[in-house]
């Protein structure tokens, strides 16, 4: 349409183009060209019969765009309303119309009733299952708390005696001496309890022969000085 | 009448099974400690010198002689070898050349922990001299069978009296 065929150029000034009249067939052609185009169709039969075939298209198209959106909109009406009716229950369910059923929002839709059978005692036996293993696990942690030993009883303290029972064949005022920390296990002899009394004394395993040998001898030794002998 | 008597039999019947079973409980409990047998003890009373005489030989074998602190005296002469024979609970006396009195009691027996070892005899001594002061006041071991324990100190004649101490198998 850009393009201008040859034979413009004998056309006498003011002649409207296509382009013209189609903006004038649709109402949109500015005011100033206005008063000419309409003097140049009153002059010009073609003009007028393309002003005339442009229009009829115009409503062609307006009336099948119109037509289409008609079609959509009672398509879309139709799913919604098929979708309502499967979800009442088909005993309620009002006769729907197609044609005047609006499609509600989705979240405004009546939530479809369920309905429970009579025989249905499945929640109850869950339940009791539900139940029982709860019991059955509470029975097993507690069993576990009783049994197993505490990680962490050897960092609390231990309620420690109040008075200790004195060894009723020492005498009250005798304090035995310190024994040495030593592993007595290897010994043939253990020394139980010793007391020096006023002396000095002290506590010696002699190896009994071969150093590989873990015989030993106890002795107890006390200094003799003080008392003196014979 | 006869279900209340049959009733009241067998009621009467678990009572009498409760208590049996509490008595028969406490007789599995160890009966009384069947008295223990006597056990033999072997003194040795050496004289510790360094007069250079060496070991005498009646004193045997017993190589912690020659080891510290034995060492330290170079002569050991046998004295006296007593042996005795101890009931549980009760004490011996043996007389010392320093005149001080040597008791030894046999007080307890130890069973052993595990299978491999030896049972133990808790035996007390004690050296005091009558009327006088004492020497050792107490010292109790527990000693295997056959295994020596020794006393040492009580300076005697220019050296030191050195007391040993066993349990016979």
């Amino acid at each position: 349409m850009s393009r201008k065929p040859s034979n413009v150029a004998a056309e006498p000034p003011g002649t409207p183009s296509d382009l013209e009249l189609m903006l004038y067939a649709d109402g949109e052609l500015p005011e100033e060209r206005l008063a000419e185009v309409e003097a140049y169709l009153e002059r010009s039969s073609s003009a007028r019969n393309k002003v005339r075939a442009l229009d009829f298209s115009s409503a062609l198209i307006r009336e099948e765009a119109l037509s289409s959106a008609a079609r959509a909109g009672d398509l879309t009406d139709a799913i919604f309303a098929r979708i309502q009716a499967e979800a009442q229950p088909q005993v309620d369910a009002p006769p729907v119309k197609l044609a005047t059923v609006h499609a509600l929002p989705v979240a405004k839709r009546p939530p479809a009733p369920k309905a429970k059978p009579a025989n249905d005692s499945s929640r109850g036996l869950f339940t009791l299952a539900a139940v029982a293993f709860a019991a059955a696990a509470g029975l097993m942690i507690w069993g576990k708390m009783r049994l197993a030993p505490d990680p962490q009883a050897h960092l609390r303290p231990r309620p420690v005696p109040t008075a200790v029972a004195a060894r009723p064949e020492l005498p009250p005022a005798v304090k035995p001496a310190e024994i040495p920390a030593e592993n007595d296990d290897e010994h043939g002899v253990e020394v139980a309890s010793v007391n020096f009394g006023s002396r000095t004394g002290s506590i010696f395993y002699v190896p009994k022969g071969a150093v590989a040998s873990n015989a030993t001898t106890t002795v107890v030794w006390l200094n003799d000085d003080a008392a003196g002998g014979e | 009448m006869r279900s209340l008597y049959l009733a009241m039999m067998a009621a009467v019947g678990i009572a009498l099974t409760s208590t049996q079973g509490g008595a028969l409980a406490d007789d599995s409990q160890p009966p009384a400690q069947a008295a223990a047998p006597a056990i033999a003890c072997e003194i040795v009373v050496l004289h510790a010198t360094n007069d250079n005489s060496g070991i005498d030989p009646k004193i045997g074998k017993m190589p912690e002689l020659g080891q510290p602190p034995f060492s330290s005296y170079n002569s050991y002469k046998l004295l006296d070898r007593p042996k005795l024979t101890l009931n549980k609970g009760a004490s011996a006396t043996v007389k010392l050349p320093t005149g001080r009195d040597l008791m030894v009691m046999y007080k307890d027996i130890i069973e052993p922990k595990k299978k491999d070892e030896l049972k133990r005899f808790t035996i007390t001594a004690s050296i005091q001299k009558p009327g006088g002061n004492t020497f050792l006041p107490l010292l109790e071991v527990n000693a295997k069978a056959g295994e020596n324990f020794f006393v040492a100190g009580q300076t005697y004649k220019g050296g030191m009296l050195v007391i040993g101490i066993k349990v016979n198998p």
